[in-house]
């Protein structure tokens, strides 16, 4: 009898085809929604954007240049979604015991639980929002793309969604210690996510520190952008910093998922 | 009459079990309300007033229209359950008016935010990024008038989004774009002295300032007695049209309800 062997590419291709299929099934509902997420992440650029028709600029950034890094944030958030809304949702999926159904299938826990689910809403709000800001801010700030830049960005972009992504993981991770962690997701992602949309220099020393010592977000867009960008704020930081985002996405996703593994052996299931 | 003030009770009830999550949300706001002010400072650099705003009346509306845009936060998905489950057939058959319960389940729910919630955050903004004082005893009568208004008009522009549901499967699209129109054109992440000309003429035609803005604005006393009525007139006029909506959109909403099981 032959063995019906799926590899994991397989696999993953075949999840996403069923993600795609329950979240595009009420058709009219997917455009609405897609286009609300747009319209939520775009309203924060709308402050901004008039701000700073009275206040030329921000920090000597002014709104091309501020564009530019909050694409940054954006673009990495559509890849992660893709990839991690099983760990922004985990909180659910432990609650009502759905996770004991990951624990008995014959694959690894943490890939069923990244292949099963894809925010797709999330993912063209913010994925469309990006690409709109880089587009219109990448030739105003003077971008060249020579190969060494296009590598450079692709590594960057890779390194910025494995940082949000072990945020997701470690967060997850606490579920299988406390029965809500909506309130800690909203802390320590999106409030943090909220002061890294502008450019770390303008916070105080404390905030500065936690934004690239403790949750490195200044990783994903600031230090990035001064890649393209030189401003002279960057005297304040290493200039190495610029380089190691895939470094450090790396580095902490490693550290996020041997806390994942560790937090693993106290799980009690809740449901039954 | 008692009968919704039982509503009250238990929703306020409710709300005492989750003390972590208030705890966090205090945070939570406070780190928001912190990061406009930051930025703000900066964007002040060494100006001490810029178009006759000082700094820290900038401050005074990110504390209070956030602080009372998170206290105020109403749920717009109420009805929306209700039709999914089926359970909305029982708010028909029970003596009492769904719509009112659910105001009464809503201000059960405000009044727990605004003491365990909204005070603290006050509080902690005040001590480390510091607030004005309301400029005089009057105006913080006129302001509680007003800002109870404000959140008439809030709650009512909710309510037009809870009984779309009677129309669309999820509310969720329409939920948010309201949030995001509230959030940018109401003042409570701009502060209204700062956006362009052209698009406050556009806010003039719209309930949305008057939510947090006016009152702020009474709070602080940059406007005169006789500029208070008229924002007090603008605050009746808008919950009049807002409320004959809401009573239209209900009334055909029912006839449309039709539920699959039960």
């Amino acid at each position: 009898m032959k063995k019906n062997r799926v590899n994991t590419v397989h696999m993953m291709l075949f999840y996403s085809k069923i993600t795609i299929n329950a979240w595009f099934q009420y058709k009219l509902d997917a455009i609405l929604r897609s286009f609300s997420v747009f319209l939520r992440e775009a309203g924060t650029i709308a402050v901004v954007y008039f701000t700073l028709i009275t206040f030329n600029d921000i920090n000597g950034w002014n709104i091309k240049e501020l564009m530019f890094l909050f694409s940054f944030i954006f673009l990495t958030y559509s890849i992660l979604i893709i990839f991690f809304t099983g760990l922004r949702d985990f909180e659910w999926i432990v609650n009502d015991g759905r996770f004991d159904r990951f624990l008995l299938r014959p694959r690894g826990v943490l890939f069923q639980i990244l292949a099963s689910n894809s925010d797709w809403f999330a993912a063209i709000g913010h994925g469309g929002l990006g690409v709109l800001l880089f587009v219109l801010s990448a030739n105003n700030v003077n971008v060249e793309w020579s190969a060494l830049n296009i590598i450079y960005f692709a590594f960057t972009i890779f390194g910025g969604v494995l940082i949000q992504g072990s945020i997701f993981l470690i967060i997850a991770s606490l579920s299988f210690f406390f029965i809500k962690t909506g309130n800690i997701r909203d802390v320590f992602y999106w409030n943090i996510r909220s002061f890294a949309v502008y450019p770390i220099s303008v916070f105080p020393k404390i905030i500065q520190v936690i934004l690239i010592y403790i949750i490195p977000f200044a990783f994903v867009n600031y230090f990035p952008s001064q890649f393209f960008l030189h401003k002279s704020d960057m005297i304040a930081y290493p200039e190495i910093y610029i380089y190691i985002t895939p470094i450090v996405g790396l580095t902490v996703y490693l550290l996020a998922y041997l806390f994942w593994r560790v937090s693993l052996k106290h799980y009690k299931s809740s449901g039954n | 009459m008692s009968v919704y003030f039982e509503y009250i009770k238990i929703a306020f009830l409710n709300k005492c079990t989750y003390r972590v999550e208030c705890l966090l949300g205090i945070l939570s706001t406070c780190l928001q309300i912190f990061i406009s002010c930051a930025i703000w400072k900066v964007l002040y650099g060494t100006n001490q007033n810029i178009n006759d705003i000082t700094y820290s009346m900038v401050v005074t509306n990110f504390v209070l229209s956030q602080g009372l845009s998170k206290a105020f936060s109403v749920n717009d998905f109420a009805i929306q359950q209700k039709i999914n489950d089926g359970t909305i057939c029982n708010e028909f058959l029970k003596p009492v008016d769904y719509r009112i319960s659910i105001l009464a389940t809503n201000l059960g729910e405000i009044l727990f935010n605004l003491i365990a919630f909204f005070l603290p955050t006050v509080l902690i903004t005040s001590i480390f990024i510091g607030i004005l004082p309301p400029s005089g005893l009057i105006n913080s009568l006129l302001f509680l008038l007003s800002i109870i208004l404000g959140f008439i008009i809030l709650w009512l522009i909710s309510s037009i989004v809870q009984m779309s549901s009677f129309w669309i499967i999820n509310v969720w699209s329409i939920s948010t774009i309201k949030n995001v129109i509230i959030g940018v054109l109401s003042g409570s992440l701009l502060p209204l002295w700062f956006m362009p000309e052209s698009v406050l003429q556009i806010i003039n035609y719209t309930p949305f300032d008057s939510i947090y803005f006016i009152p702020i604005e009474i709070y602080l006393g940059t406007i005169s007695l006789y500029e208070i009525m008229g924002c007090y007139v603008r605050q009746v006029i808008w919950i009049i049209i807002l409320y004959s909506l809401s009573r239209i959109m209900w009334k055909f909403g029912k006839k449309r309800l039709v539920v699959q099981g039960g």
